[in-house]
């Protein structure tokens, strides 16, 4: 549908839900008008519509939005004070409490948390309008899980730009060994291995490609993988296993129709496959945090980085 | 766990490298983010998010870094109804009704005779159920809940409206009856060691031993008084139970449970199984009327029969049990019942002398050996228990010893038995569960209570517990 046929849509459901959806958000109690509301079930509505929705899919976006919680933030944005009330009483607390979870260091989760506050709050102007973050939240994941999810994002980006640095102290108190960075990457003898294994790896699935960058790259554990993914623990443990086993079959099979005879191919495997202490003891680790079902520690976390994001 | 060849490890590497230096790849914002950890993106944005997922190592991060802090434990209890019709359960119901309709008769001869002195005496009453070996859990304890609550109506002359007595009756008498024969129930290996004199006391009076005779009129009084609430209280215990019975459909080893139901402000101090047992033994031995048939040559077998309960919910009650954890009656006779507060820190607190000193009571304590006691957990799909923190309170509320306590993020748990054991209620009207931080709780009766969020929403249920409404 053209774009104004798009707006037009997405205005007729709006008018359609809205005495329903505005009833559910008790938008009322926080100050938050129906006019308000409309609007913003519009904004967010418009924003997800495509030319291709329909309408009834459009309705049924506007129906799965949580839009009490919806409301709670958007009046929050808005500067209003009984909103704020409820907010601090519910959200004030656990923010702090997934700060330390995702920071897992005192001092560095109270920083996250107190800048995550003040962005909620709206400490930010823009044209001397107050900016709260709270206004970009849709009300398609939970709340809660949304400010999780900004703390766990203005880490990953925060920490990312001092991921280089290392201390020493914090490796041996976790008890890391500390090691000389890993070498280069050698260029693999064969680039028909390498290619044979993109190839492999690009006949999986985005999921399985997920399941194991995470596990091989990341360093998740099963556990965590399983509740990203919302699927029962030992389906991962299968599907890594069985993704481990069928790679090395491709892999070898690709090379074997590139010319190498089996042994050739299962050798040029083995080569690579040599200096896997690092990992091993990894895994190991990670399986014996399993239960904890904790992320990796900071300094931990460092390594990896490092490893991962080689110079150039 | 499998190792992947290094290669497999490169390329993977590579790959994300090569997407991340692109910046082709809009990552997904923090509301997309969080919709698909919560798995509430349709299908074709899921794909979406998944493909930059398998490339971006940064977004993966955050999505495990915001992962919540424990999986959620309760879980709705589905299991059919049906589930509890096994042979060995209705082979004990066929005996249970047995008894009963043998029963009736001597109970209503005892009634009789019984003399009623006291009035009014606040009675406390403890049922025990006992697990035959290799039986479910499921039918025992309802059963004997009311099996029990009709005994106490049956005893206490006082308040006692007829209509019930006949059944009652002497389940006790009738268990005895049982117990010599080659149906008889099987007895709880656990028991504690026969009431002792000391344990008991009067009515109105707190402490103090009584002699066997009087006492004996006195329990039955008071074991009379308790079924007026008893039922309303026990049977949704006793369908809690049930239903975490046959959610967890469990087979255990010989145990003892021990319910104790307050009809009133409890000043009597009972020792578990032996109270039901107490008139047939004294019955027998204080010159205490019974009917012939129900006196029982073998008192000490006379235990309480764990017997199986006619359906007392076709299906599942509408909240989630999570644990219900007990333990053999030991201390769990009290003389009082205690006062209740909450700590600065939220810790929930009980003091039995009035004030003076005060214990906290953790609600998830005692996950028991099972061989000694039941422990009915029911915890997500897979049923194993997870560890649960303990919440924070912030209201208690309780009527005698039937307690009520609320805390943050929707954690209500109830005890009937002053704290001695508890079971999480999670309250859901029309789909909705109370998940808010709950800062009260007002609770007019055992039956009748209103729970307040933070966030201002009102529930109340009318029947202590079963059903809630969300205002």
């Amino acid at each position: 549908m053209s774009s104004t046929k798009q707006i037009a849509a997405v205005q007729s459901v709006v008018s359609d839900l809205l005495a329903d959806l505005y009833a559910q958000s008790c938008g009322e109690k926080i100050g938050l008008t129906r006019e308000a509301f409309a609007a913003i079930l519009y904004e967010v509505g418009s924003k997800q519509a495509t030319p291709a929705t329909s309408e009834s899919e459009i309705r049924t976006f506007l129906v799965s939005l949580r839009v009490d919680e919806l409301a709670l933030a958007r009046a929050c944005a808005a500067g209003n004070n009984s909103a704020w009330e409820v907010f601090l009483t519910r959200y004030r607390e656990k923010l702090y409490l997934s700060a330390l979870r995702i920071a897992r260091e005192d001092s560095a989760a109270r920083e996250l948390a107190d800048t995550l506050y003040a962005d909620l709050y709206g400490t930010n102007t823009r044209d001397g309008q107050r900016v709260s973050k709270l206004a970009s939240y849709t009300g398609r994941g939970s709340l809660e899980g949304w400010l999780r999810t900004v703390l766990s994002q203005e880490y990953v980006n925060r920490y990312r730009r001092t991921k280089r640095l290392v201390s020493l102290d914090e490796e041996s108190e976790d008890g890391v060994q500390f090691q000389a960075p890993e070498p280069e990457p050698v260029p693999p003898a064969d680039a028909r291995l390498a290619q044979a294994t993109d190839e492999a790896l690009a006949a999986l699935s985005s999921e399985d490609r997920t399941v194991l960058s995470a596990y091989y790259l990341d360093g998740r554990t099963l556990a965590e993988i399983a509740r990203m993914l919302g699927v029962h623990e030992s389906t991962i443990s299968r599907k890594v296993d069985k993704l481990a086993k069928s790679l090395r079959k491709q892999i070898v099979t690709a090379l074997m129709r590139g010319g190498m005879s089996r042994r050739q191919a299962e050798e040029a495997l083995e080569v690579d496959v040599r200096d896997l202490q690092l990992d091993i003891r990894r895994s190991l680790r990670q399986e014996s945090e399993a239960q904890e079902s904790s992320p990796p520690a900071f300094s931990e976390k460092r390594v990896e980085a490092r490893v991962r994001e080689d110079p150039g | 766990m499998q190792n992947v060849p290094n290669i497999v490890r490169e390329r993977l590497k590579a790959a994300n490298r090569a997407a991340d230096l692109s910046h082709a790849q809009a990552h997904p914002d923090a509301n997309l983010l969080t919709a698909f950890a919560e798995q509430s993106l349709a299908e074709s944005e899921r794909a979406v998010v998944l493909d930059h997922l398998s490339r971006c190592g940064d977004c993966r991060d955050i999505v495990a870094l915001a992962l919540p802090a424990t999986e959620p434990v309760e879980a709705a209890i589905k299991k059919p109804a049906t589930s509890w019709l096994t042979w060995s359960a209705l082979r004990w119901g066929i005996v249970t009704a047995g008894i009963l309709a043998i029963a009736a008769l001597g109970v209503v001869q005892y009634q009789r005779r019984s003399e009623n002195t006291a009035s009014n005496s606040p009675a406390r009453f403890e049922l025990s159920t006992k697990e035959a070996k290799n039986r479910p859990l499921a039918s025992p304890v309802p059963a004997t809940v009311e099996k029990e609550n009709h005994t106490d109506k049956e005893k206490k002359s006082d308040n006692l409206p007829p209509p019930v007595a006949p059944v009652l009756a002497d389940s006790l008498n009738a268990t005895d009856v049982t117990a010599n024969g080659s149906t008889r129930v099987p007895r709880a290996e656990a028991l504690p060691a026969p009431m002792s004199p000391e344990r008991l006391s009067r009515p109105p009076a707190v402490g103090g031993p009584l002699s066997h005779g009087p006492r004996m009129a006195n329990q039955w009084q008071q074991q009379g008084m308790v079924q007026n609430q008893a039922p309303a209280a026990a049977s949704p215990f006793a369908k809690q139970q049930a239903a975490g019975a046959l959610a967890a459909n469990t087979q255990a080893p010989a145990v003892s449970e021990t319910v104790e139901v307050q009809a009133q402000a409890a000043q009597m101090d009972t020792q578990s199984q032996n109270l039901v047992m107490l008139p047939i033994e004294s019955g027998k031995s204080k010159d205490q009327p019974l009917a012939p048939s129900a006196v029982s040559e073998d008192n000490d077998d006379a235990r309480v029969a764990a017997e199986p309960a006619s359906p007392a919910s076709g299906g599942v009650a509408p909240y989630a049990v999570i644990a219900l954890a007990s333990s053999p009656a030991s201390g769990a006779s009290v003389a009082a019942a205690p006062r209740w507060s909450i700590s600065s820190a939220g810790s929930l607190q009980r003091s039995f002398d009035r004030g003076t000193t005060w214990q906290v009571v953790d609600v998830n304590a005692s996950p028991v050996d099972v061989a000694s006691a039941t422990s009915i957990q029911i915890v997500g799909k897979t049923s194993r228990v997870r560890k649960v923190r303990s919440p924070v309170f912030r209201a208690v509320a309780a009527t005698g010893i039937d307690v009520w306590a609320g805390g943050s993020e929707g954690a209500l748990y109830h005890s009937l038995d002053a704290g001695d054991h508890w079971i999480r209620v999670m309250p859901t009207s029309s789909g909705a569960v109370l998940t808010g931080d709950i800062v009260s709780l007002e609770f007019a009766d055992m039956g009748h209570g209103k729970v307040s969020t933070s966030t201002a929403e009102v529930w109340t249920t009318s029947d202590a517990g079963q059903t809630w409404q969300r205002q």
